[in-house]
């Protein structure tokens, strides 16, 4: 059973692997203590190894736990039923979790995305996308040479994961800067076909004969970046993707710029001391539904600069105002929020 | 209301469980209210938000007929579907139920039947369904009762009948279990069937939602309608702070912005704890809110399309990382000083604080230099305790001056929290020192220390006047200066350069006593330049 485990862990080295064994979904070696020490679960070990097991029922949890604090898990089942005659079962990896792929609104913040960001240097650009699984938003942008606002602005987002091509392990800097963020960090290659193939793999995923569609027609590297977020999520989640249905351009012309220096001192998320309700958006947050809560907070991060649509949102708001009744209504209908705000 | 984007996106991956779906029918029921509500509204976006509604009753009465309202955690466990739904279903439960019953009703028939009173049915997951009668009644078992386990003063029997039913019953509920989790899986597909509209709708919800948000803090704290334009002026008349004003029983003093393109620079002056630092925020949330689409907390305001908020506010704040206060604070600069356009507006706070004064003031001093020169019309904030930076706006045309107002009464300070024109000439440092709780025999001797310290300053600007004097009318070069500038480098030796060294360093010792006082006098000249 233990060469079973290897075997699987030698597939999965950067995953914290579960194995299933009867009830309890167990860990060894290192993912045990690692398991351990985030779970607050009993070390105790197996023929000399360390290992920490959760019970099955409860594993949601648990499993919740460990992604939040940025691990990646892999979960393996007995994929025979329990014989009576003592043979070894067969098992495999069932299920990838990752910060930036999980969708239960049990353990993802109300208010905020949760974003899987890849960033893939192209030849003459740098690609970079914008996934949240949980929610269908995909946006897709490009820096050319020297350019940075793209990036800038997708990690602003605050990406759970980031997901970036093996051979982008060389380029230190940008690995450094992609640290500072304090995501997860996943490299993964698969099978690397260029801005071509992206475009084509993209196509067959949205059926459209050409991104023009969606704006993005020129882009390589941006291409590719998306393709690679889409890959990942293939592999990591399974086919039934049909929900994502749209490609959004990512540029920071559109918006007025505010980067990480000017979100943090201007206290537009966070207050001083951290308190979320002593900021811009802690005061101006009245919304009823977590959809509609990170849509503000969208609205607040990107500022429009065109003075027609800041017109137009505007005479929306006008009128919710005049009309109190209204907004009464429509706010009523909505409800309360049902999930916690996380 | 759920979370309908988040929910979808689980149905259509396949990961929904049927709380999910229970919760999703839920987000779906208001909708026809919703759709209601928005009737005859003009505003634009309003008006397509709830044409963006799409009709997904059949959805919703498909869930409603097929979902239980409270289902388990569990998929595969039953108990999710409705047996009303389903007549392979119904027929699967009703027949567990008539073996249940039967089973349910075998105690009471058995004891009448036997006369044994305390005789019980119970059931055991090891063993199943079984009879259990005390030893003091085993002898009046009848027939067909099949002894199966000893326990601790009971015997467990079972009757063939009774294996019957049990396997009823447990056949029953494993047919029951996988029917439930297929027809599960067919219904959270045709969700997944749907996942367009049901996301399309979950985004015009969440635009009616946001902007319904707005409106109700606008009409909630009296905030204004702004005018977003493609002028290059940003006037606030009586703004306030956003945060500070929605906090109860805090009294916000109303301020004004003024700048346009030919007066984009200002320097605010003011002692600490006077209120710079809430003015520039307060300034920076309008604008903000304004360009995205909120009303602001101001009587009124004029916005001309702001394209970057720069902002490097607040020293102290990185000294937590480790990082050099200084080198952040440069490093934040130079992105500023290489990203600035007209239309940007840079709130600078205490910029050159990092640093020993003169160093300080002398970088504050071509910062603003450099931003009226590349900002070309920037709206630049500067919050600073340099008086001197005051004189720049006598040098410079973009430049004015401001200050936050204090009222001296009895060697004591009020703050005003009033921004006003014009420069201030005092830090009040010692009065806010006493306001933070300093020791008064450290006032004090701080007091004595600044009167002295005054009065040398005034000795030493006499005196720098005579050193300036002398810098200019005695211009003889030092004697080591012109031998060291006239040295053939490519011929000297080791040896000769050591000797050489040797040789000044004796000069320079002998010439010891007015060294320092040469220093003192550099300084003093770097000082009155930028005081200038």
């Amino acid at each position: 059973m233990m060469r079973q485990y290897r075997e699987l862990k030698r597939r999965y080295p950067d995953y914290l692997l579960l194995f299933r064994l009867g009830d309890f979904y167990e860990t060894f070696f290192e993912d045990a203590e690692v398991a351990a020490r985030l779970l607050q679960i009993t070390l105790t070990s197996r023929q000399g190894a360390p290992m920490a097991g959760i019970p099955h029922h409860a594993a949601d949890g648990y499993i919740a736990r460990l992604v939040r604090a940025g691990r990646k898990i892999a979960i393996s089942e007995q994929l025979e039923a329990p014989d009576k005659a003592k043979k070894l079962l067969k098992r495999d990896v069932v299920r990838i979790m990752t910060p930036g792929t999980i969708t239960d609104t049990a353990y993802l913040a109300g208010a905020a995305n949760n974003f899987l960001l890849t960033v893939v240097r192209g030849r003459e650009a740098r690609g970079v996308a914008l996934l949240d699984v949980s929610t269908g938003d995909f946006w897709v942008g490009e820096d050319g040479a020297r350019e940075d606002a793209v990036l800038a602005a997708a990690l602003l987002r605050r990406p759970a994961e980031i997901l970036i091509p093996a051979r982008t392990r060389e380029d230190r800097a940008l690995l450094a800067r992609l640290e500072a963020s304090g995501a997860t960090l996943t490299f993964w290659e698969p099978d690397a076909g260029g801005p071509r193939r992206a475009a084509a793999d993209l196509c067959a995923h949205f059926q459209v004969d050409a991104l023009d569609r969606f704006g993005v027609g020129d882009m390589t590297a941006g291409v590719e970046a998306a393709a690679l977020a889409l890959a990942y999520l293939r592999a990591t989640q399974g086919a039934a993707l049909g929900h994502l249905r749209h490609l959004t351009r990512l540029t920071a012309v559109d918006a007025m710029v505010l980067d990480a220096t000017a979100v943090e001192t201007l206290e537009l998320l966070q207050g001083s001391g951290g308190d979320a309700r002593a900021s811009l958006f802690g005061v101006l947050d009245r919304t009823m539904t977590a959809m509609g809560a990170r849509l503000l907070r969208h609205w607040l991060l990107r500022p429009l600069v065109d003075p027609a649509a800041v017109d137009e949102r505007q005479a929306a708001v006008a009128a919710l105002v005049a009309e109190p009744a209204r907004r009464a209504r429509l706010r009523a209908s909505s409800g309360p929020w049902v999930t916690s705000r996380g | 209301m759920g979370d309908l984007e988040r929910l979808t996106s689980r149905a259509a991956l396949g990961q929904a469980h049927a709380r999910d779906l229970v919760g999703l029918r839920a987000c779906l029921a208001p909708l026809g209210e919703i759709r209601e509500t928005c009737r005859g509204v003009e505003a634009s976006l309003l008006a397509a938000a709830a044409a963006d509604l799409a009709d997904l009753e059949p959805l919703r009465a498909l869930l409603e007929t097929a979902l239980v309202d409270e289902p388990p955690l569990g998929l595969h466990d039953g108990g999710i579907i409705r047996e009303s739904w389903n007549d392979a279903l119904g027929a699967i439960v009703r027949e567990a139920r008539e073996a249940r019953d039967w089973i349910a009703g075998l105690e009471e028939r058995e004891r009448v039947r036997t006369g044994i009173p305390s005789l019980r049915v119970r059931f055991n997951r090891v063993f199943g369904y079984g009879i259990e009668v005390t030893h003091a009644h085993t002898a009046r078992v009848p027939d067909g009762y099949i002894r199966r386990q000893t326990l601790t003063g009971a015997e467990r029997y079972v009757t063939a009948e009774l294996k019957e039913y049990e396997a009823k019953v447990l056949g029953a509920d494993e047919r029951r279990r996988r029917l439930e989790h297929e027809l599960f899986e067919e219904v959270r597909r045709q969700v997944g069937a749907q996942a367009a509209e049901l996301l399309t709708t979950a985004r015009a919800l969440a635009r009616l939602d946001a902007l319904a948000s707005l409106g109700e803090i606008a009409h909630a704290r009296g905030h204004v309608r702004p005018v977003v334009d493609r002028g290059d002026g940003l006037s606030i008349v009586d703004g306030r702070h956003p945060v500070l004003e929605a906090h109860p029983g805090v009294v916000v003093t109303p301020n004004d912005v003024a700048q346009d393109g030919l007066a984009p620079i200002v320097i605010l002056t003011g002692p600490n704890m006077s209120g710079k630092s809430v003015y520039l925020r307060q300034t920076a949330h309008i604008v903000i809110m304004a360009q995205m689409g909120a009303f602001v907390p101001a009587r009124e305001a004029r916005i001309g399309v702001i394209d970057r908020i720069f902002t490097r506010v607040g020293a102290q704040d990185n000294l937590a990382r480790g990082q050099s206060t200084f080198l952040v604070e440069m490093v934040e600069t130079a992105t500023i000083l290489n990203n600035v356009t007209p239309r940007s507006l840079v709130l600078l706070d205490e910029v050159g604080r990092g640093t020993s004064t003169f160093d300080g003031l002398a970088i504050a001093w071509a910062v603003v230099e450099a931003l009226h020169e590349q900002g070309r019309g920037a709206k630049v904030l500067f919050a600073t305790h340099f008086h001197e930076l005051t004189r720049l706006a006598g040098r410079l045309p973009g430049v004015r001056n401001f200050h936050v107002a204090v009222r001296e009464w009895n060697d004591e300070i009020i703050f005003l929290h009033k921004v006003q024109p014009g420069a201030t000439d005092r830090s009040y440092g010692i009065q806010v020192a006493r306001l933070a709780g300093l020791p008064p025999e450290v006032i004090a001797r701080a007091k004595a220390l600044l009167a002295e310290l005054e009065e040398a300053g005034q000795v030493r600007a006499d005196a720098r006047d005579a050193v300036q004097l002398g810098l200019f009318a005695s211009a003889a070069p030092d004697p080591i200066v012109t031998e060291l500038t006239t040295l053939d480098l490519a011929h000297l030796t080791p040896l000769e350069a050591l000797n050489l060294l040797h040789k000044w360093q004796a000069q320079a010792v002998g010439a010891g006593a007015a060294t320092p006082a040469r220093a003192v006098g550099v300084r003093a000249a770097a000082e009155g330049e930028a005081s200038l």
